[in-house]
């Protein structure tokens, strides 16, 4: 900002200090002066100025209304405390100066007067901590609530997920570096930024009049979501979670901080928060799940499709730059020890391609760097690999694809979006379930019974007593030798159809046909060198 | 201490030596009390649910019935840490329980780095006042979890909600975060 | 002869060859067990670490002067603030307590010296090591210590950039100093006061030191643990902080807290006892109320360890847990609000005269309690939750340390000043300095409030555009409040090196011990220790 606009603002305020106080001082006096500051302040603090830049927010929740209102009370009664005070040591002052002739007295006690302004204070910190104490049990209360969001902080960017709709993204600073980073020239753009700093390329949206609960952790470091209008600041442990929530009674965009520091660019990770109607939250929704739709078939096809070098190097500048060049630089000198250099490094040059594309893909422990998985596509992975071995005379030649990257990240032979295939989606309170059920109950070979046996023993049984049998005993004892699955065959199918009380074990009857059982019951009592021989049928667990 | 008129020299230089090596000795209590307050920390928090942190080691099951009339939905979160190339997830996003009932959940886990690696999942719950109700009689958590290349594994939990759970609370989380222990294994 | 516990009695058995006749040139300072000596060497050493850390936050303010990066990357911004804060608070504030302690602590009891003249000059010169190190880390490839005076984990250990183990050592280094010299002070109380001067004779600034030593022996050697598991887990696998080794982040805060709540007071207790001794002395009457006072400070010292999670209240701590410690952190008010209380009484009804160190002393009353009643605001949870780490609290601290201890410390240095060198300051000089200060460091530190109020988080070196013209605001009162500093000095070097002949007593309201003895004081006194009735 020139300096002319910098003296304006000077005088602007001085001429407010300077009408507060011409009513009330005429002399020059020190403590008229602090005495007209302090009432000054009193003004800045009345409603009419409530929402001006000088006092804490109301915000458009009724927790940060309660929060303002306690606010406003502890000052009050700070300022009632301090004009009597500084009255009577001004007072004093004035009067009872050598230069007037004052003689000291000579009194320098009095339990009676000490006994008093303890028990005053009590009583109005009494008064102070009840209404603290009820907005505060109101402010923990984090139940029943209609939506939940995980909010991770990572350096230094804010990660969003839906729960229970599969929506999650990445909330990035959207200020352009050229506005901030004045140190080659200010060109002054930032001054027609309303929301210099205040911006993210993807705000969170959640809906007006429902209590959404966040929980909040973090990636790396200890961060702060903070956002006033809420009233809303909880710090993102790293390995633990927070709760905080928020029930917003005003449709708007309501902006936020980061607040504790967590690195170098602790100042440059904001918070927007977009809230909007239901109808439009709804809308919004289902908007996401398209869109993310589109993404995994654009995934898929960039498997395909293979990018020429200059297409490659073009967009993994961009993507260097916006997503590596704060630590690494963009002369990719990096600021070591912490964050090392990338130009002339042997990960970027003459070390294999699949460890640099291991390293961006998903992080390295106990450093600064984290994944890049989950936040960029497989082609702008491919982009700044090749960018980074290629950038700053590292001059490798190597070019790097998405199909690469798909190969070396994940070993898996699919795209990170459809990889979750792999694992059955989440679903929402649904026990375990196992193919359509049929209710055939006809005999089947030995070597069928053994071939379906081990298909639903690895789905239903696996994870408590291992794939060899052996079991996680004592809690999830071991099959294989077992008395249940060497001992009579009717116990062994009683235990498997009404499962066991008091233990995990539960009974398969609702979860698995009567061949399944029969299936695995044949599968346990031969595999692993259990080889009892007994074949068990459908007709056999029906029967019992 | 009303009076040191008499004090020869030799009795100050005397109680002085004695004083300081009180103090000495009080200054090293205190740098173990630093120290001291690691377990007492952990003390501080089984007692008070201070930050969610849960039992490290199995309980056996001691609730004494099931509490039919409420119902606790417990929601699940499992996160990898930064650097663990794994792909950790439960089978369910939430689930509803009856406090004293037992349940029974499994997670997801794969090793996708290409290479041996070992796992640590780190429980933490909220409310943090709900750690101390949520008892886990066999989990995961308790162990490492190595995992060769591409390997893949179900891994148990086992848990009830204690029908003691303060009435207030209905909804509680426990996040997991799965940490590459690794190189801090191996060195 | 050769151990650091000899005691002033050995010394002085054995130290009459050097009696008289002190050594003179670099040797006298390096090697003097004379508390004279090693006050004046603590006092330097502090305003020279006054200097450099309000250095470091002129480079903070001009950053700060407009909104964008226009100076310094911020990176080095983060060292900035955190170098500042340490250089403060353990380079400015603390050895300048101490150094007044030195000087006056055995004129007003009637000593000769300190107990442990040895342990004295040890404690005093391992500090510029300390701080040699700390600096010397700022020049290093990834520069200094970048994760703010309270040292979070896991940004101080996982993800530091390689000056922890520079930071942990001079830490360790600044502890062992402030412990010797705690030490040194509880003995020296404890045995050496005259003949009938009891407990509560003492001067109330006596107390305030005593009560001071013991939260340091107290809480340093907690400061040293804490830095150590730091530097475990940094550079030797312990995973103290760490979630993945089975540790916690939240538990570091419980830890230094636990040490840095009972620092803060650490810091202001030395300067109730300061005002406590100048106040009656331009008031020319005796302090209201002595022994509220003495035991209002021991109750302020007692409470401050058990409200340390103020701090923490928004990392998750239980409903309970914020309860307790919001109702503790008021209880506070009460004690601090009878030293208020006590002050304005004495006041009251005297006859006042308005020198220098009696200008900084009234101005340490208010402003000092505008930052109590920021405290207060702060320590209500749910309100605190929207003020926590945002300006408003750098705005209650640097009250509470600035205009409270630094203030203090000036009042105190120019109250002795005379006693000291045997001259007069001179008096239109310091005026100037006090005026100046006053009027930029409100400039300075007022607006902060807003700041804090109006949503703008501490520690960033850029912000939003409606926070500019506050902090244009609060940069030019820093410029001023920086350069007002250098008057002090000057004044300092006049008085030494001219001025008017100070008598021994030179502010007739003035009592005590110290004022017995002629201007400047010899370099032995109370030899032979004085009758107090």
């Amino acid at each position: 900002m020139p300096f002319g606009e910098m003296y304006l603002s000077l005088f602007s305020v001085f001429s407010m200090l300077n009408q507060q106080r011409r009513c009330l001082v005429k002399r020059r006096n020190l403590g008229w002066l602090l005495l007209g500051g302090l009432l000054s302040l009193s003004a800045w603090a009345s409603p009419a100025l409530a929402d001006s830049q000088l006092n804490l927010t109301q915000g458009v929740t009724d927790v940060s209304q309660n929060v303002y209102e306690l606010h406003m009370m502890v000052m009050w009664i700070c300022t009632v405390i301090g004009i009597i005070v500084f009255g009577a040591m001004f007072w004093s002052m004035i009067f009872h100066r050598k230069s007037k002739g004052a003689k000291a007295a000579s009194f320098h006690e009095s339990t009676k007067v000490e006994v008093l302004w303890t028990a005053i204070p009590i009583v109005i910190l009494v008064g102070m901590a009840w209404p603290a104490t009820t907005t505060l049990i109101e402010m923990e209360d984090n139940s029943q609530s209609d939506i939940t969001i995980q909010v991770t902080g990572s350096q230094w960017k804010w990660h969003y997920k839906y729960f229970d709709q599969d929506i999650e993204f990445y909330s990035v600073l959207s200020t352009p570096k050229s506005q901030f980073d004045n140190r080659e020239g200010d060109t002054g753009e930032k001054w027609a930024n309303p929301n210099y700093l205040l911006e993210v390329d993807k705000p969170l949206v959640i809906p007006v009049n429902r209590k959404v609960r966040f929980l909040i952790t973090s990636d790396d470091v200890i961060h702060a979501w903070w956002v006033p209008a809420f009233a809303v600041k909880q710090d993102a442990n790293p390995g633990f979670i927070n709760e905080a929530w928020t029930k917003v009674n005003e449709p708007g965009i309501y902006r936020g901080q980061c607040a504790e520091l967590c690195g170098k660019d602790h100042g440059y990770m904001p918070i927007v928060v977009d809230v909007r109607s239901e109808q439009d939250y709804e809308l919004w929704i289902n908007e996401q799940k398209i869109a993310k739709a589109e993404a995994a078939k654009a995934e898929a096809q960039s498997l395909n499709a293979s990018m020429s070098m200059d297409e490659l190097m073009s967009l993994g500048e961009t993507i260097y730059t916006g997503h590596c060049a704060a630590c690494h630089q963009p002369t990719g000198l990096g600021l070591p020890p912490a964050f090392p250099a990338l130009k002339g490094s042997p990960m970027a040059t003459t070390g294999p391609i699949s460890d640099h594309i291991n390293i961006v893909f998903n992080g390295r422990a106990g450093t600064g760097m984290q994944g890049y998985g989950k936040q960029l596509s497989l082609k702008e992975i491919a982009a700044v690999v090749t960018y980074e071995r290629n950038a700053w005379d590292n001059n490798t030649g190597d070019m790097v694809q998405a199909s690469d990257v798909n190969a070396a990240a994940g070993d898996s032979s699919a795209a990170p979006a459809s990889q979750q295939d792999s694992a059955p989606a989440p679903t929402p309170a649904a026990p375990t379930e196992v193919e359509a059920p049929t209710a055939s109950l006809d005999d089947l070979s030995m070597d069928e019974l053994m071939a379906m046996g081990e298909e639903v023993y690895v789905k239903s049984c696996l994870a408590c007593h291992q794939a060899n049998g052996a079991g996680m005993p004592p809690a999830f004892p071991a099959l294989k030798g077992s008395p249940i699955a060497l001992g009579p065959v009717d116990a062994h199918i009683d235990m498997v159809v009404k499962g066991k009380p008091g233990t995990a074990m539960m009974g398969f009857a609702a979860q698995l046909t009567p061949q399944q059982m029969a299936a695995v019951i044949t599968y346990e009592r031969n595999a692993w060198g259990n080889d009892t021989g007994d074949v068990v049928q459908a007709t056999a667990v029906v029967n019992k | 201490m009303q009076n040191n008129q008499a004090k020869s020299t030799e009795q100050v230089s005397k109680q002085v030596k004695t004083g300081t090596t009180k103090l000495v000795f009080t200054v090293i209590a205190m740098f173990g009390f630093g120290f001291a307050l690691v377990p007492l920390y952990d003390v501080f928090c089984d007692i008070t649910g201070l930050n969610g942190k849960t039992a490290t080691e199995a309980t056996t099951y001691k609730a004494d019935h099931i509490d039919k009339s409420r119902l606790i939905t417990v929601q699940f979160i499992s996160r990898t840490a930064q650097g663990a190339a794994w792909q950790f997830k439960p089978e369910m996003n939430s689930i509803q329980v009856h406090p004293g009932e037992m349940k029974f959940v499994k997670f997801y886990a794969k090793n996708e780095s290409g290479q041996h690696a070992i796992g640590q999942a780190i429980p933490s719950v909220s409310p943090g006042i709900a750690a101390n109700y949520f008892q886990k009689i066999e989990c995961f958590c308790f162990n490492q979890q190595p995992l060769k290349a591409s390997e893949d594994v179900w891994m148990p939990l086992q848990f009830y909600v204690d029908p003691e759970l303060p009435e207030d609370i209905n909804e509680l989380t426990l996040s997991y975060t799965l940490f590459d222990v690794t190189a801090s294994k191996d060195s | 002869m050769t151990t650091a516990t000899d005691t002033i009695a050995d010394v002085h058995d054995h130290g009459d060859d050097h009696h008289d006749h002190k050594m003179t040139g670099i040797k006298r300072w390096i090697l003097t067990t004379n508390h004279k000596d090693i006050g004046t060497l603590y006092l330097w050493f502090s305003f020279i670490m006054l200097l450099t850390g309000g250095a470091m936050a002129m480079v903070i303010r001009a950053e700060l002067f407009q909104p964008g990066l226009q100076i310094v990357e911020p990176d080095f911004f983060n060292q900035m603030t955190t170098v500042h804060g340490l250089i403060m608070v353990f380079g400015a504030i603390m050895p300048a307590f101490t150094g007044l302690a030195n000087w006056m602590l055995p004129m007003m009891i009637g000593a000769p010296d300190m107990a442990l003249p040895r342990l004295n000059n040890w404690s005093f010169w391992i500090l510029p090591f300390a701080f040699g190190i700390l600096l010397s880390s700022l020049f290093m490839e990834g520069g200094g210590p970048n994760f703010g005076w309270t040292f979070y984990a896991p940004l101080s250990t996982t993800y530091s950039n390689g000056s922890t183990a520079f930071f942990v050592f001079a830490v360790h280094i600044m502890g062992i100093s402030s412990i010797m010299g705690a030490i040194n002070i509880v003995v020296t109380i404890m045995n050496l006061r005259a003949p009938g001067m009891t407990y509560m004779k003492m001067p109330l600034f006596v107390w305030t030191f005593f009560i001071t030593a013991y939260l340091l022996i107290a809480v340093m050697p907690v400061l040293a643990g804490t830095v150590t598991m730091v530097l475990t887990d940094t550079y030797f696998g312990t995973s103290f902080f760490d979630a993945a080794g089975g540790g916690d982040p939240v538990m570091f805060q419980h830890i230094f807290w636990f040490f840095g709540h009972p620092e803060v007071y650490i810091m202001i207790l030395p300067a109730f006892g300061i005002v406590s001794t100048t106040i009656p002395a331009f008031t020319r009457k005796k302090l209201f109320g002595y022994s509220s006072m003495v035991y209002a400070t021991s109750s302020i010292a007692f409470l401050s360890f058990i409200v340390w999670a103020h701090h923490m209240f928004t990392t998750g701590m239980p409903l309970a847990g914020e309860l307790f410690f919001m109702y503790c952190t008021m209880l506070i008010a009460v004690p601090t609000g009878v030293k208020v209380f006590n002050w304005v009484a004495t006041m009251w009804q005297g006859s006042m005269t308005f020198e220098t160190p009696m200008l900084f002393s009234i101005a340490f009353v208010i402003l000092f309690t505008i930052g109590g009643f920021s405290g207060l605001m702060l320590a209500m949870t749910p309100v605190d939750f929207q003020y926590h780490d945002t300006y408003f609290v750098v705005a209650h601290f640097h009250y509470v340390l600035v205009t409270g201890s630094l203030f203090s410390i000036y009042a105190a240095a120019y109250y002795w000043l005379p006693k000291w060198t045997g001259n007069m300051y001179s008096e239109k000089l310091g005026k100037f300095h006090f005026w100046c200060s006053l009027i930029s460091v409100n400039i300075l530190f007022f607006p902060m409030h807003f700041l804090g109020l109006a949503g703008m988080p501490r520690r960033i070196p850029d912000y939003a555009l409606q926070f500019a013209d506050f902090n244009k605001w609060v940069s030019i009162g820093g410029f001023l409040f920086g350069l007002s500093q250098l008057i002090f000095l000057y004044v300092v070097i006049k008085c030494i090196k001219s001025g008017e002949k100070a008598p021994a007593k030179p502010w007739d309201g003035a009592e005590g011990l110290e004022w017995t003895v002629p201007s400047p004081a010899p370099y032995h006194t109370f030899s032979t220790p004085p009758k107090v009735d």
